[in-house]
Order: C-alpha cells, then structure tokens, then sequence
C-alpha cells in the first residue's frame, strides 16, 4: 500500500524533528531537515509502501542530517568541542572517500535493492549506541553485513586524520 | 547517550508510534510499570509530541507539503527558491507566516496552469529542459553537462503542438524511471503549446555514470506503462528509439544525455 505523506506527517514528524535535533543541534537546522525528509517522501511516494515507515524515516532523517552537517561548513568550526559531534562529522563527510557508494540517498539505494548507506549504519552504531543485532534490525542487514560495512568504514575513517575508536 | 540502555531512545520513540512489538513492547510495557525514570521519559515524548503538533511551524510544514502533494506550482517554487527556514523561536512565527504568504501570493501572480502545472508557449517547439537544483537555484544543463551523484535535478518540457507526453530515464545500468506522468498509470494527455513543470525533483543514483532522458511526444494517444516496459526490456535509449520505432512514426523523441561524476 503507498506511503500516506500526510498521515505520515502526522504520526512521525515528532520523532523525525527529535531525530534531526538530536544530530543537527539547531532547532532552525532540525526544522528545515524535518521539512526535507517529508519532502523527500512526496518525491517517491508512489514508489514506497507503508510497511517498515518508522524506520524509513528515521534513516532518511539520519541522512538528511548528515548531509546538512557535511554542508555546513558552521558545523566544522565547532566539532572539537564534543566528542559525539567530532564523530558525526567525520562520518558525514565519509561520502567523499567512500568510492561515490555512500553518497546516494538511503530512498534511492531502496529502490535499486542497495543496502543502506553505510554512514546511517555508522551513525547508529557509534553515535547511537546500538548493538550490531540491533543496527542490523533497523537497517534490515543481517549482522555480519552490519559488521562488514563498519569495518570498511572504519578503515576508510582511519585513511583520514582522526579515528573512531 | 540512553539513561537506559535497555531502552534507547529508538525503542521509547518506536513505542511512542506503536512501532514497538514482540518482546521488546511486552519488556518496555514491563518495566513502564515499575521504572519511574522511564515513566517520565515517555511521558516527556507523548508532552514533546503534543507541543510539537500545536507548533504553528507544524501547520506551515503541513501546508508545505499538501502543497507539494498535490503537485500544484508551488511544489516546484519551494524546490528552487526553498520555502521560508522554518524557525523555532516564538518571535519568527509571525514573520514566517508573512512570507508563506508573499510566497502564496508570488505563485498566484505566476503564470502557472494549476491545473498541469504548466505555462502556454505558443509556438515553440518540442524541448525537454533539465535543470540542476543547487544552493536554492537552479542552473539548465545541456546534453552531456557532468553532474556529482547525489544531486538534484529538475525536469521541465514544452509540449509544441502534441497533445500526448512521456518523459522517463534511462541510466546507465539500465534502469528506467518514469518522470511525467508521475505514475505509469496515470494519463499522458497533455495541453498543446504548454511548458509543463514536473513538479518532484529528481536525484542521480551514484551507481550510474549517467543518465538519459527522454521526451516521447505524439499526438496519439501514449502508455506510460507499455514505454517504461519497451525502456525496461531495451535497456538503452538507442535500443528504445528502435523499439518504438522513431524513424517510421510521428512520435517525437528527444533526450539529453546527464554524466554522472563519482
């Protein structure tokens, strides 16, 4: 059954605006991004189904979020005040390294049957702190794929000047 | 990170839309019972929720996107002039309330077609434009223009003198996406000598190195439907134009040809 955007909207936005706070730190910031991840439902919601919505959405709002902390270059001169924020912005700019993989958009990687970008699963795991079982649940990989995208990203981390660990 | 890491804020959020089952609500709904520290946690996302929806910033999104919805101009509007930041402090409700409606009023003086979303140009020929979408404004691309993965584009074409319209793509793996109608289902009757906005921007996968896109005009009635299932079997615009037979019809074929930069 297609996604309805407005009772999504109406049911979700809450969470998806918590979400993107909780990333963004900016309640203006986390205002626009709740807009976009809605945004970016319309765009494809005839090609979506309504199973697996809370999820959905909760990856897009990650996502969103890590493109505008990756594109905010106020964003940059701030990190090294939190750790948590240091960690964020490293993996929001993973995508540049990332072979062009992880730039495409979690919906785009759903509609061509690609697992999700592996900065989300990087967010929920080290920034969220979410088991493996439970990030592999979420993005719906099994755990030995959670684990693999971690560890290529973790190298690829490590390639840049600072770790994760 | 979590008072509780039994019960991240994931699972709290996820209970809180009734997404939350199995174990883990029977587990949640448990502890709720007993854990005070949790009971307030809930309660300060149900009281979140409440204040959040009585937000006049709420009732802005939402019209947002009814807007967008119903692919009225204004969805296209916000996507290249991006729609009044919505702000959280009490003080900037009034002002964003104002620009919401100069917006409004800007797209009513537009000269739109609410109807399809399109403009009439008499006497122009059949075009397909395609435009990047980038910090808030739009820049038309030419056939072979190079873009990044990830980017935003924007599709527009001009009817001319035909009464039917398909717009898909074709990338470079061979996937094929339809772009007007919305819907493979939906009608392709267009109005003559009309520019017709396509109101939902489109984004470029990375896994393609590029991208075709098409504009199949006749004024014989089109299947949206059996165009994408000849583009999906073919694989390629050149295969396509073979299969529709171009060459020995009137339909008119136009693509652009996207490259996409990794």
């Amino acid at each position: 059954m297609p996604i309805d955007v407005e009772e999504c909207f109406h049911k979700y936005s809450p969470m998806v605006y918590r979400r993107c706070l909780q990333l963004l730190r900016a309640e203006a910031m986390a205002m626009d991004a709740t807009q976009d991840v809605f945004m970016k439902l319309i765009t494809y919601q005839n090609r979506l189904d309504d199973r697996a919505t809370f999820s959905l959405l909760y990856r897009i709002a990650t996502n969103v979020s890590l493109n505008m902390i990756r594109d905010n270059k106020k964003y940059d001169s701030k990190v090294d005040e939190y750790h948590d924020d240091f960690i964020l912005n490293k993996i929001a700019h993973v995508d540049q390294i990332e072979a062009g993989s992880a730039a495409e958009s979690v919906l785009f990687r759903l509609f061509k049957r690609c697992p999700p970008s592996s900065k989300t699963i990087a967010v929920l795991y080290y920034y969220d702190g979410l088991t493996l079982e439970e990030v592999a649940q979420e993005v719906n990989m099994s755990v030995s794929g959670v684990r693999k995208r971690l560890n290529f990203l973790k190298a690829k981390l490590h390639e840049m000047e600072g770790t994760i660990e | 990170m979590s008072e509780h890491p039994e019960f991240t804020n994931l699972i709290l959020e996820k209970y809180v839309t009734g997404d939350l089952h199995g174990q883990k609500r029977t587990d949640l709904e448990t502890s709720l019972k007993t854990d005070q520290a949790l009971q307030q946690r809930l309660a300060n996302l149900e009281k979140h929720n409440a204040s959040f929806r009585a937000n006049p910033a709420y009732a802005d999104m939402l019209q947002t996107i009814k807007t967008a919805r119903s692919r009225q101009p204004g969805a296209m509007l916000r996507s290249l002039v991006h729609l009044p930041k919505l702000q959280t402090h009490a003080w900037t409700y009034q002002l964003a309330a104002v620009l919401v409606l100069s917006v409004a009023l800007v797209i009513l003086l537009l000269p739109f077609d609410a109807g399809d979303g399109g403009t009439r140009t008499k006497g122009s020929t059949p075009e397909l434009e395609v435009y990047l979408v980038k910090n808030q404004r739009q820049a038309k691309l030419f056939n072979n223009s190079s873009i990044q993965a990830g980017d935003l584009l924007q599709l527009r074409f001009l009817s001319s003198a035909y009464h039917y319209g398909v717009v898909l793509s074709i990338d470079s793996t061979g996937q094929s996406f339809i772009h007007y109608p919305e819907r493979i289902d939906q009608s392709t009757q267009i109005k003559k000598e009309q520019t017709i906005n396509i109101g939902h921007s489109y984004e470029i996968a990375a896994k393609s190195s590029y991208e075709d896109f098409v504009l199949i005009l006749s004024n014989h009635k089109l299947s949206a439907g059996d165009i994408v299932k000849t583009a999906k079997r073919a694989g390629n615009t050149a295969r396509l134009r073979d299969a529709l037979a171009v060459n020995d019809s009137d339909l008119v074929f136009e693509t652009i040809t996207i490259n996409v930069v990794k």
